[in-house]
């Protein structure tokens, strides 16, 4: 699946975190969007999902999602969002209820995508004995048993520590490489976003607008070699370039606020 | 380098309460034998346990009990239904919650016993002005708790749920209810005992049979026994009910 962002732009009350905001993304294309904090990246990807109705402009869905797949536009959230009175397999399961399956089925794919998560002896474990990545695993496999054709994620990465986030990384490229659905992913961690994406999309401060787009043309499974490591490190470079006088002049602009109001 | 830290750690000691109980009544027990308590005004606790079990034998308290554990089973069930619902409707519902807040607040200060007269007029003497005060007493607060523990159901989990597809009934079952369960049992707890208090003073105002009927006759004869018998069965009778909700927590919320 693909989807287009065409002139979108959202208000909350006299608040506007979001101005004329297009980009696209295409099939089996991973797209980042990163900026400074408050730029109304969770936002964008709300909208993006169908969780909120833009003020402006629209998010539009092009292609017809395969009929296996339960929930097209699946997303992967922040904390993993599981739910603590639900068993792993019971959280994975929330993905499959409603829908027209028989139990064995249900059972099977809750089987397959824990075994291909890595969560095989977990199935009857409780959140709150799991560690962040190991959460953040299930959430992944809550949003594969959905079979979905388009991934949205949310900072997926951002509430693990820095080597759970490293391993995370490569085995989520690890099963991207095999379905190559397309996905819209958040971040404000530049690293993620040049290792994982074929284009970064920055966002202004608030309200957000695109600033860039850098094209990341080097395949995903090649960026661990050496010989692109600095290259991908001065587009990571400029990045942060452009995302520190974003965040400068926001603070800037804070502090004439707060002068004025004196 | 000098041992500084530690101090407020609560640890438990497992034969403090019993020692101390045990003192408590020894010290009772002693001075209704030495004669300097009178039993009239305080019977000693062996004599207590006699006349409990004389009672429970041969007397009728069997028949006072069962007809108390009725009426406060059917008050408090009824009770804790009514207020969750309404609890619920008042969480998910602008209009429901409007009226809702108003009438609570308004209704919620009346002590529910100086309705009792009221519920007699209408419903006469019987069981169902007894039930529909415990029932009273026990809505007003299920119905807050839960109301306020479906305003805090987390929004990400809802929002969550609507992006797998949820229904909205499907997300009131699956992730509002489950998750204001804690507080529901909480309130419980509290609601066990207005629901007691209520059960007894009810029987007090008119009851041919209930634990708080035979408290009061056994005052008016001034068998100080017989009362405090009567007591002890209240008492466990809370301890009991308290100790099935904790159970009940214990089995629901394992996942906490």
């Amino acid at each position: 699946m693909e989807l287009e962002l065409r002139g979108l732009g959202h208000d909350f009350g006299s608040l506007t975190v979001l101005d004329n905001v297009s980009f696209a993304v295409r099939k089996s294309e991973i797209v980042s969007v990163i900026g400074p904090s408050g730029c109304g990246k969770s936002t964008l990807l709300a909208i993006a999902g169908g969780l909120i109705a833009p003020s402006r402009g629209s998010a539009v869905s092009l292609g017809v999602p395969p009929a296996a797949s339960l929930n097209p536009f699946t997303f992967v959230f922040q904390d993993a969002g599981l739910l603590p009175w639900r068993t792993v397999a019971g959280n994975v399961a929330l993905a499959l209820e409603g829908r027209p399956l028989s139990r064995k089925a249900q059972a099977e794919i809750i089987e397959e995508v824990l075994d291909r998560t890595g969560l095989c002896g977990f199935a009857k474990a409780y959140p709150k004995q799991l560690s962040g990545g190991m959460k953040q695993r299930v959430g992944i496999a809550r949003a594969l048993a959905a079979r979905p054709a388009f991934l949205l994620m949310d900072e997926p990465l951002s509430a693990v520590d820095a080597q759970t986030r490293e391993l995370l990384m490569e085995e989520f490229l690890a099963l991207w490489l095999r379905d190559r659905v397309s996905i819209l992913y958040v971040t404000h961690n530049l690293d993620e976003a040049v290792r994982l994406s074929d284009r970064i999309v920055v966002l202004s401060r608030r309200p957000g607008r695109v600033r860039e787009i850098v094209d990341v043309a080097i395949p995903q499974s090649e960026r661990r070699r050496p010989d692109v490591a600095s290259e991908l490190s001065a587009m990571q470079n400029d990045i942060w370039n452009l995302l520190r006088s974003e965040a400068r002049n926001a603070d800037r602009e804070l502090l004439s606020l707060e002068r004025a109001d004196v | 380098m000098r041992f500084r830290g530690g101090g407020f750690e609560i640890t438990p000691k497992r034969w403090f309460a019993p020692a101390f109980a045990v003192v408590l009544v020894g010290a009772w027990q002693a001075g209704s034998t030495s004669g300097r308590i009178d039993p009239l005004l305080l019977p000693g606790p062996v004599d207590v346990l006699e006349t409990l079990y004389r009672e429970l034998a041969q007397g009728d308290l069997a028949i006072h009990i069962g007809q108390s554990l009725t009426r406060l089973l059917l008050g408090w069930s009824i009770g804790s239904l009514a207020g969750l619902s309404v609890g619920l409707s008042m969480g998910l519902w602008s209009w429901c919650r409007a009226i809702g807040d108003a009438a609570i607040s308004s209704l919620y200060p009346i002590p529910k016993i100086a309705l009792l007269p009221l519920f007699i007029l209408w419903l006469g003497i019987g069981e169902s002005s007894k039930i529909t005060t415990i029932a009273l007493g026990v809505f007003f607060p299920m119905a807050v708790s839960v109301c306020a523990a479906v305003d805090a159901a987390p929004r990400p989990f809802i929002r969550m749920a609507q992006s797998f597809g949820l229904d909205r009934l499907s997300i009131i079952v699956k992730i509002v209810l489950p998750s204001a369960l804690p507080a529901m049992l909480a309130c419980a707890r509290i609601t066990v005992s207005t629901g007691l208090v209520l059960l007894v003073a009810a029987e007090m105002i008119g009851a041919q049979y209930g634990i708080g009927a035979y408290i009061l006759a056994a005052g008016n004869i001034m068998d100080s026994e017989k009362l405090l018998a009567g007591v002890l069965v209240i008492s466990l009778l809370g301890t009991c009910a308290g100790a099935v909700i904790a159970a009940l927590e214990r089995t629901l919320l394992r996942w906490r």
